[in-house]
């Protein structure tokens, strides 16, 4: 495993990271040429652990190319996706690497200074966090990285601002409120500059990357999903919490061995904005390929009304929506009221129809991933658990 | 950078307790902003509103895997204990209550937070506890 070692126990100085094998794959990249790093993450096949899955390696390829004196790493902690708490796992326990991987992403793109842009429900880590920045800002030089100026942002509650250009919003001091791509922060970010935003567990993947080498990192996976992943497990489980496991292994492992669930219902896969799994289906694989997003997984039993469940979440986007495009502020609106009315027992047939057809239009023209992916676990959970709505609608829940 | 505006809000909510018309004007001057630019700014995120918060601010986590837990009785439980609804604040102004989306402790659900201190695994007597320790001996209040 790649991540486990430094998640299971918190880290306390720079010596115990060392220890732990810390800071040699930032000194290997401290030797290299720019294009010589970009190639052997590019070459690990590594993709982005926020949901979207973008090689990592493409990412900072542009990035490199681009002709600027300054260039900017952001890296997202800024972890909201219900459900999700994996982030909070490595920041808590060894920001170190955290930091080490934007460091070498630095030397990758030629980018001299980074932020850390921390969800402010995270606050209780800021102390923490300052200190491991002071000591690797120092120790860095040391190892022939040349300046890197490191920067903690602590965002104020939204979890719009985990969209990347919301995020550099909210850097700006604006309302974060995404922007229309492109251009794409990769050449316009932060204060205009060309940008690269990861996220936290992507970032913790690049020491090991340099250190091992791209072929260690592709030969575990599946053919598109390269490495291994934090998956969050919470809901009716026995052992809630985060486990780490090659990409590819079936939800089964890590419902069942793992997080020990006695009675399956249904199973969501990225948080709130996530695929929903029926429990005869646990068969299916963790990987980009099948079903993956953020690795949020929640677990719900027999006794869970799918109907209700699906209500919470979209009260949840409801709040989120930042009311920037009208598709998702108007849409997390009208399906809200439309499942409370059919979880009252006031709704109709014709609900279900309307709530497919606005979903449709969100998924079709909403500004950003948050609209778009809104209603996804609801489509599935009409979908597979059809029986439950049509019941919903005559008697309520 | 300069300063931050977001951190700005936080620290003057620190010291005049609530986020006045002053604030505005103080921190769009600073800036070089408009007063009503800087306020649009505020009411976007949800730490910087401008409404009366309390010196404890409980923010309790009322996402799907908190809801499956009982978040709802833990709610119950803070109201009756505290005389306060969701957004209200209790008249010495110790405590305020607020329903926030997930706070990423899942795993140890139903969770809330009170200012950035972070409680899991909570249940009636947890919160008795808890509130009991705040108000006996009011420990600085965390930032």
């Amino acid at each position: 495993m790649i991540l486990e070692k430094f998640i299971k126990n918190k880290t306390e100085s720079l010596d115990a990271y060392r220890a732990l094998g810390g800071l040699t794959g930032l000194q290997m990249a401290a030797g290299m040429e720019r294009k010589t790093i970009v190639d052997e993450i590019k070459n690990s096949q590594l993709r982005g652990r926020a949901g979207a899955g973008f090689p990592t390696g493409f990412k900072l390829e542009m990035a490199e190319q681009v002709r600027e004196r300054e260039k900017f790493v952001i890296c997202n902690a800024d972890e909201g996706e219900v459900g999700t708490f994996k982030d909070r796992e490595i920041l808590k326990n060894c920001p170190y690497l955290v930091l080490e991987g934007m460091m070498i992403t630095g030397l990758a793109v030629g980018a001299q200074q980074g932020y850390l842009y921390l969800r402010s429900e995270y606050s209780y880590m800021i102390a923490d966090i300052r200190r491991v920045i002071e000591e690797m800002v120092e120790a860095a030089p040391k190892l022939g990285t040349g300046d890197f100026r490191l920067e903690l942002f602590v965002g104020a509650g939204a979890y719009i601002c985990g969209e990347e250009t919301a995020l550099i919003e909210s850097i700006e001091q604006r309302r974060g409120e995404p922007r229309l791509k492109p251009p794409y922060p990769t050449y316009e970010g932060l204060f205009g500059k060309p940008t690269v935003i990861i996220n936290v567990e992507t970032l913790s993947n690049l020491p090991w990357i340099m250190v091992n080498g791209s072929e260690a990192f592709s030969s575990i996976g599946t053919e598109m999903s390269k490495g291994t992943k934090l998956f969050s497990v919470s809901g009716d489980v026995r052992k809630p919490g985060v486990y780490e496991l090659p990409l590819g292994t079936s939800l089964k492992v890590l419902v069942i061995d793992k997080a020990c669930a006695d009675d399956v219902k249904a199973v969501q896969i990225g948080g709130a904005s996530g695929r929903i799994v029926a429990g005869n289906d646990l068969d299916r694989l963790l990987c980009f390929e099948d079903v993956l997003g953020a690795g949020g997984v929640v677990v719900f039993n027999s006794s869970r009304s799918m109907v209700e469940m699906m209500r919470e979440n979209m009260a949840f986007f409801l709040h989120e929506s930042c009311g920037k495009c009208i598709p998702c502020r108007e849409g997390t609106y009208v399906i809200n009221g439309l499942l409370s009315r059919i979880c009252d027992g006031s709704g109709g047939e014709r609900d279900l129809t309307m709530i497919r057809e606005i979903a449709d239009s969100m998924g079709d023209s909403s500004l950003c991933g948050l609209g778009i992916s809104a209603p996804t676990g609801l489509l599935d959970t009409m979908q597979l658990f059809e029986p439950e709505f049509r019941q919903a609608v005559s008697a309520g829940v | 950078m300069k300063s931050n505006m977001l951190s700005e809000f936080k620290e003057y909510e620190k010291n005049k307790g609530v986020l006045d018309p002053e604030a505005f004007i103080q921190i769009a001057q600073r800036h070089g902003r408009s007063v009503a630019d800087v306020y649009s700014v505020s009411t976007f995120y949800s730490d910087t509103s401008s409404t009366a918060r309390g010196k404890y601010k409980i923010k309790l986590c009322q996402s799907l895997p908190c809801r499956m837990k009982g978040s709802e009785d833990i709610l119950a439980a803070l109201q009756t204990m505290l005389h306060i609804g969701p957004e209200e604040c209790t008249k010495d102004g110790m405590f305020s209550l607020h329903l926030v989306n997930c706070i990423g402790a899942c795993d140890r659900a139903p969770a809330m937070l009170v200012n950035s201190q972070l409680y899991g695994d909570l249940s009636q007597e947890e919160i008795e506890r808890i509130l009991e320790i705040l108000l006996r001996e009011q420990p600085e209040v965390h930032k």
